[in-house]
């Protein structure tokens, strides 16, 4: 009996009650969403069009690009082809720090105009747009946090791919930062209609 | 100003601390499923699967399904500390009463969590020392199951007096007394197991015993909690402190001490003194029903819970209860003194000093790293004792 065990479905298995439970943990956001909004309809719009479409809409295709260029690096690799791996998953790298920025510039707006939790602002607005606000900095920065998360993961994963680690036969941790990165994109899918389009 | 946003206490350190066991809950319990899908004995189907592996397994889906809605509840009880942001705030147009949903979804989940698991290891105890196969495999096993899907449903019947719609209460009422069912089915199973069985009575099995007359005390208690008529008059009296106990300690608290007495042996290649395990169990029975029985007297008589004071009317539950704790403190010495003592001065015993009939119990004791000598082999079912050949003798 050997005890070195690879399964590669093992770890997608994995992979993938992870990523449930990254779904359950922005679920009791949803959950707290959906309740708000039943409870706020009339606020929640006012307060939506005080974000800005093009911004969010900008990260959107930000995003989805990414996701498209961490799975052309996994056939890149599946392919053989390292330095085509490493190129398609540094621009995916690249466009993560675009939606960071991006981000950074549409909330230190929001900050400008004195619309930040607990800011003096805020408060004396109705009560549905502190608690939109409030979801929209909470949701926001907690996906904000997984986009962090998954840069570092994708820069981690760079250094594997240069030094062969992750290679044409093992390239299972490449293909789960892509799940997870796939992931954290579908989050963004949801939360831009939410905040951006339909209230 | 609700608790879900301000106490005088420093919170937020521990709910960073909770957050990061609720990590270790989720891989422990993504790891679980992942292992028993991936790494089963290609010939060991499902349903040749110990029983307590199908209590694992269940028990692993729990903690991957509703330890996140825990992750984001202490997540935002320390946003809401640093930011003010205010979702559970009534002033700031929050409803703390959201706040007890999420906080409950995870937390009622969490006592099957715990006691799952005991139901497993009550169920390879019966059998081996009935000398029979267990009654209803698949009923148990599928009970498992659907002790995990419905537990995660009745959450609210946490909060029948939180203000909630009635509509609400009815249905968590009605939900929560689904659960009842594979409970009982689990109870009857194990009863029907030692029927007509050759019943040896060893440590182990009385630490099962126990389990049954315990959890089944505690159950039922729960039922009566889980009406919403009646949990008006007992909500938030030492009745629910009673009916916890019960469930937790003599359920899961019992659990875990008759696994301990079964898999010493093959943990440690040694076997503890009997007879000193038999007493320090009679005394640990005797001491947690003085204990906790009184309680669920004086909570029906209308003792709350959380006060280190009360009126005179409790005063004898409460010296009963006490003197309780002291025999129960003194059971529970004895036995871990003698577990620990019988690490290194146990008797040397066999693989298999139970005759039991899982695969576990073919390999050495202490198992050999990487568990097994050689591929083991599959030769007969887990509850099949037909030709097992007990081995107490160390060679």
């Amino acid at each position: 009996m050997s005890n070195i065990h690879k399964d590669y479905i093992g770890s997608k298995f994995g992979m993938w009650l992870f990523l449930f439970t990254e779904i359950l943990l922005f679920g009791g956001l949803f959950i707290l969403y959906s309740t708000y909004l039943h409870k706020y309809p009339a606020e929640f719009h006012l307060a939506g069009k005080e974000l800005n479409v093009y911004f969010g809409g900008g990260n959107t295709v930000a995003l989805v690009t990414s996701s498209l260029f961490m799975a052309m690096s996994i056939s890149a690799i599946q392919k053989g082809d390292k330095r085509l791996a490493i190129i398609f998953l540094g621009i995916t790298l690249a466009l993560a720090f675009v939606f960071l920025i991006n981000k950074y510039f549409e909330w230190g707006a929001k900050f400008h105009h004195g619309i930040y939790p607990d800011s003096p602002t805020l408060l004396q607005r109705p009560k549905g747009e502190i608690i939109f606000f409030g979801l929209y900095f909470v949701m926001t920065g907690l996906h904000g946090i997984h986009v962090l998360v998954g840069a570092s993961i994708i820069i981690y994963v760079l250094f594997m791919l240069k030094n062969e680690k992750v290679n044409k036969d093992d390239f299972v941790l490449l293909e789960n930062t892509g799940l997870y990165w796939h992931l954290v994109d579908l989050i963004w899918i949801y939360l831009f209609p939410l905040f951006y389009l339909i209230v | 100003m609700p608790f879900s946003e301000f106490t005088t206490t420093n919170v937020s350190v521990a709910v960073i601390g909770v957050f990061i066991l609720g990590f270790s809950s989720i891989l422990t319990g993504l790891n679980f499923i992942t292992t028993v899908h991936r790494l089963k004995m290609p010939e060991m189907k499902w349903t040749k699967m110990p029983l307590f592996v199908w209590a694992l397994y269940a028990t692993a889906w729990i903690q991957v399904l509703a330890t996140p809605i825990l992750g984001i509840t202490v997540l935002l009880i320390f946003v809401e500390r640093m930011f003010g942001i205010g979702l559970f705030d009534p002033a700031k147009g929050g409803d703390p009463i959201l706040y007890q949903h999420l906080f409950w979804i995870y937390s009622h989940p969490a006592v099957y969590i715990m006691v799952v698991p005991a139901m497993g290891v009550v169920t390879e105890i019966i059998p081996t020392f009935a000398r029979k196969h267990i009654f209803g495999y698949k009923a148990i096993a599928f009970s498992s199951l659907a002790i995990a899907f419905a537990g995660s449903l009745v959450w609210a019947h946490h909060m029948y007096t939180s203000g909630m719609s009635d509509t609400a209460v009815l249905i968590f009422s009605f939900l929560t007394f689904i659960v009842a069912i594979p409970t009982a089915i689990k109870v009857f199973n194990w009863v029907a197991t030692l029927y007509k069985g050759s019943i040896v009575i060893e440590p182990p099995l009385l630490y099962a015993l126990s389990f049954i007359f315990l959890f089944s005390i505690g159950g039922l208690t729960g039922l009566i909690l889980g009406s919403a008529g009646t949990d008006i008059h007992v909500h938030d009296t030492y009745f629910v402190v009673g009916h916890f106990h019960y469930t937790i300690f003599g359920g899961t608290g019992f659990g875990f001490f008759g696994a301990m007495h079964y898999w010493f042996p093959k943990i440690y290649g040694r076997m503890y003194n009997k007879k000193l395990a038999v007493i320090s169990w009679a005394i640990l029975f005797v001491g947690f029903n003085i204990l906790y029985f009184p309680m669920l007297v004086i909570g029906m008589m209308g003792m709350p819970r959380r006060y280190y004071d009360y009126l005179p009317q409790y005063h004898t539950g409460h010296l009963i209860s006490t003197i309780g704790s002291w025999i129960l403190a003194t059971g529970l010495l004895l036995m871990f003194y003698n577990l620990f003592k019988s690490i290194k001065h146990g008797e040397k015993v066999g693989k298999s000093p139970w005759g039991a009939a899982t695969l576990e119990w073919t390999t050495p004791s202490p198992p050999p790293t990487l568990n097994f000598v050689g591929e083991p082999k599959l030769t007969r079912g887990p509850y099949d004792y037909k030709g097992v050949e007990e081995d107490e003798q160390y060679t």
